[in-house]
C-alpha cells in the first residue's frame, strides 16, 4: 500500500481519479438524466444536463407496455441457470486441473483455453449447427448452453489458479481422515473455495445478462427472449428511435446485476484479489 | 501399537531417484526420529509409510500386514503436517470429529472420543473455536488432537514444530514426548532439528541423500557415529574436523602427524592404514578443555568468544581450519590472542578418505 506524502501527489492522485471517474460514470448519468426526461426536453437542441422537469413516464411504460417483465424472466432464468452450471463445471474441471496427475493434462488444459481465442462470433456459427442438430435451437436450453460455451474456458482457468493455492496437505489430512475426493472436494476444499466460486458464476451471470449477439441469433419467438435483444428490438429499430424508453429500460434491466454485485460485493473483491494476497 | 518394516523401499519421481532400497524395522511402540538435511528424503519416507506417496519399489509393512498398496485412511495411521493441515472453515470440534464421521463412527463415540483427546491436550476451552482464532502452538495441539481421536496404530509427524518459535518448540517438544509416554502407540517424527532427535527418540536414523546413514539410540550416535556425516550432524555445535597423516600405522596403534606438526599416538584399528595417507581428526567442541589436562595440547589463536552465561564458545584457529571449543561460562579467554587448549586422546574419532570411522579404543562406551 502506497502513501501520499505532499500535497502535490495528493492534487496529482485525486485529479487523475477524477479524470478516470469522469468517463466512466459520466455515460451512465447521461443515461439516467436522460432516462427522466420528458421527449420534447430530450430532443432540445441545446442539450440540458439535469432534467428540468423530472419524467417518469419512459419507466411507466418500460414497466407496464410491452414484454420487458417477460424479457426479464427469460434472461433471470437462463442467465441463472449458466452461472451455476458454468460455476460447478469450471470448478470440477479446475480442481482436477489443479491436484490430480494424469497424462492428457496439459494437452486438454490447452484445448479448453484455446476455446477462448476464438472471437465469440466464430463460435456462434458452430454453436448454431450443432443446437439446431439436437433440436436446442430457440430453446432457453440451447441458449445455456451457448452461454457456458463461451464463460467455461475462463471460468476454468479461474477456478484452477484458486485451487493450485488450496495446500495439498490439507488434501491430504482429509485423505488420511478416510474421505474420498469427492467427498475432501464437496467438504474440504469448496468451502473454502466459495469466494473464486461466486465469482465465477458472477462472471457467468453478467455475460449472459449482458448478451446481445447469442441470444438474438439463437432465439427467435419473441416469448422466449431476453432482455438484450429484448430492448434492442422494441426501442432501436429501422423505423424510430425511443432514447427515453431506452434508458429508462436499461436502468431496470441494470438493476438486478447492480444488486447482486452490492451484495456480493465483498466475495467478488476477495474472489479476484485472492491470488494476489496470502 | 504396531511395528512398521520398510523392505528395500526405492522412490522415484520420473526419472530421479530419491529413496534408494531403504530397509528399517521399527519396534512397537518406540518413538523413532528421522534426521537429515533437507532434501534427504526423511519426508518423502514418512509419506510412503503414510500412504501419500506411492511406493516405487519394496514395500511398507504395519502391525505385520504389507500395506504397499493400501489407502492412507486403510493403515491404521494419524498424520501431524508441519503447517498443521487444519480445515480452515471448521471449529476445532468438527477438525477433530471430521475422520471419526466420515469412518460412520457413532456420535456418542464421536463426542467422547473427542472430549478425551481434548482433556489430554488441555483444547477443552477452545473446542467452538475457528483454527484461525488460535496461536501456533494450539493449532498444532488441535492438529495432535485430531490424529488422537481416530486412534491410529502409529503417528506419524512431518516437522510439527517447524512453524514455532524457539520457546513453543521447547515446550511442544515435551508436550510430544508426554504424550508418547501416555498412549504408548508406535510414533515416527521428522525433523531437520538434531537437537529435537536428540531428546526426543527412542532410535535416530539418520538419512543423507536418500540412503540410511546410520541406525541408533541417541547416546550411541554421538558416542560412536560410524561415518563422518552422522559425526558432523550429530551434536551442536558439530564436531571439529582436522587433516592428519597417518605416520605409523599397525593392528592395534596409529600415529598421526596434526596439522600443527604434533605427532600423537592413539590406539586404533591401523591394520589398513599406510604411512601418509591422509585421514581426519575429529574432537567434539564440549570435548576441549581449556587450558592443560588433556593428553594432547593445541595452541589456538581465538578471534570470536561468545559468552552465553551457562556456557562460553571459542572461536579459535589452527594453522588454518576452523576450531569450535565450548567450555563454562566461567571460562576468560581474550579474544585475538594464541591460548592453549587440551583434548584426551578417548574423545577423539577418525575418519577415513572415504568418510568411514576407524575404530578407535578407550573411546566412552556409547
Amino acid at each position: 500500500m502506497f502513501e501520499l506524502r505532499t500535497w502535490k501527489e495528493k492534487l496529482g492522485f485525486f485529479a487523475l481519479l477524477a479524470v478516470i471517474a469522469f468517463f466512466l460514470f459520466f455515460p451512465v448519468y447521461w443515461a439516467l438524466s436522460s432516462a427522466f426526461k420528458a421527449n420534447g426536453e430530450l430532443y432540445r437542441m441545446d442539450p440540458t444536463f439535469v432534467p428540468h422537469q423530472p419524467y417518469l413516464g419512459h419507466f411507466v411504460s418500460a414497466l407496464t407496455e410491452g414484454p420487458l417483465m417477460l424479457q426479464l424472466g427469460n434472461s433471470l432464468v437462463t442467465s441463472t441457470a449458466s452461472a451455476l452450471l458454468n460455476a460447478v463445471l469450471a470448478a470440477f474441471a479446475g480442481y482436477s486441473f489443479a491436484k490430480f496427475d494424469y497424462p492428457v493434462k496439459k494437452p486438454l488444459m490447452l484445448l479448453i483455453l484455446s476455446a477462448q481465442m476464438f472471437p465469440f462470433g466464430v463460435l456462434l456459427i458452430s454453436i448454431y449447427p450443432m443446437l439446431q442438430s439436437v433440436g436446442l435451437l430457440d430453446t432457453r436450453v440451447g441458449l445455456t448452453i451457448s452461454y457456458i460455451v463461451f464463460a467455461l474456458p475462463v471460468s476454468t482457468y479461474m477456478m484452477y489458479s484458486y485451487f493450485k493455492q488450496v495446500p495439498n496437505e490439507l488434501i491430504e489430512a482429509a485423505r488420511v481422515d478416510g474421505a474420498s475426493n469427492f467427498k475432501i472436494f464437496r467438504r474440504i476444499v469448496m468451502p473454502i473455495s466459495l469466494p473464486a466460486f461466486i465469482t465465477v458464476a458472477l462472471y457467468a451471470f453478467m455475460w449472459s445478462w449482458n448478451d446481445l449477439l447469442y441470444s438474438m441469433t439463437l432465439i427467435t419467438s419473441d416469448d422466449k427472449r431476453t432482455v438484450g435483444p429484448g430492448l434492442l428490438l422494441r426501442y432501436i429499430n429501422e423505423n424510430n428511435a425511443d432514447w427515453g424508453g431506452a434508458m429508462a429500460a436499461s436502468f431496470i434491466v441494470a438493476a438486478p446485476i447492480i444488486l447482486i454485485f452490492a451484495v456480493l460485493q465483498k466475495q467478488f473483491i476477495g474472489g479476484v484479489t485472492s491470488g494476489a494476497v496470502k | 501399537m504396531a511395528d512398521v518394516k520398510l523392505d528395500h523401499v526405492v522412490k522415484r519421481f520420473g526419472q530421479m531417484e530419491t529413496i534408494h532400497g531403504v530397509d528399517l524395522d521399527i519396534e512397537s511402540g518406540s518413538f523413532v526420529v528421522f534426521v537429515g538435511p533437507s532434501g534427504c528424503g526423511k519426508s518423502t519416507l514418512l509419506r510412503m509409510i503414510a500412504g501419500l506417496e506411492e511406493v516405487t519399489e519394496g514395500d511398507v509393512y504395519i502391525d505385520g500386514a504389507c500395506v504397499t498398496e493400501a489407502k492412507a485412511s486403510a493403515r491404521g495411521i494419524g498424520m501431524v503436517f508441519q503447517s498443521y493441515a487444519l480445515y480452515p472453515h471448521m471449529s476445532v470440534r468438527e477438525n477433530m470429529s471430521f475422520g471419526l464421521e466420515v469412518a460412520g463412527e457413532p456420535k456418542e463415540v464421536i463426542e467422547k472420543r473427542v472430549a478425551e483427546a481434548a482433556e489430554i491436550l488441555k483444547l477443552g476451552d477452545l473446542l467452538d473455536r475457528k483454527p484461525r482464532q488460535l496461536s501456533g502452538g494450539q493449532r498444532q495441539r488441535v492438529a495432535i488432537g485430531r490424529t488422537i481421536v481416530r486412534q491410529p496404530k502409529v503417528f506419524l509427524f512431518d516437522e510439527p514444530l517447524s512453524n514455532l518459535d524457539a520457546e513453543l518448540r521447547v515446550q511442544m517438544r515435551i508436550e510430544i514426548t508426554r504424550l508418547h509416554e501416555r498412549l504408548g502407540n508406535t510414533m515416527i517424527y521428522v525433523t531437520h532439528d538434531q537437537v529435537e532427535a536428540m531428546t526426543m527418540a527412542d532410535k535416530i536414523v539418520v538419512l543423507r541423500e536418500g540412503r540410511v546413514e546410520q541406525v541408533g539410540t541417541p547416546l550411541s550416535l554421538y558416542h560412536a557415529p560410524q561415518n563422518r556425516f552422522v559425526a558432523g550432524f550429530i551434536g551442536s555445535p558439530k564436531m571439529n574436523f582436522l587433516p592428519v597423516t597417518v605416520k605409523a600405522a599397525s593392528a592395534g596403534s596409529v600415529t598421526l602427524a596434526l596439522i600443527d606438526g604434533q605427532e600423537i599416538a592413539l590406539a586404533a584399528d591401523g591394520a589398513a592404514l599406510r604411512p601418509g595417507q591422509k585421514l581426519e581428526l575429529g574432537i567434539r567442541p564440549e570435548h576441549l578443555i581449556v587450558g592443560k589436562g588433556g593428553d594432547v595440547e593445541i595452541s589456538l589463536h581465538c578471534d570470536v568468544v561468545e559468552e552465553l552465561g551457562g556456557t562460553t564458545y571459542v572461536y579459535g584457529d589452527l594453522s588454518g581450519h576452523q576450531v569450535i571449543v565450548e567450555s563454562d561460562g566461567e571460562t576468560t579467554i581474550e579474544k585475538g590472542k594464541a591460548s592453549l587448549f587440551s583434548f584426551k586422546k578417548e574423545r577423539v574419532h577418525l575418519f577415513d578418505e572415504n568418510e568411514q570411522a576407524i575404530a578407535v579404543e578407550r573411546r566412552v562406551a556409547a
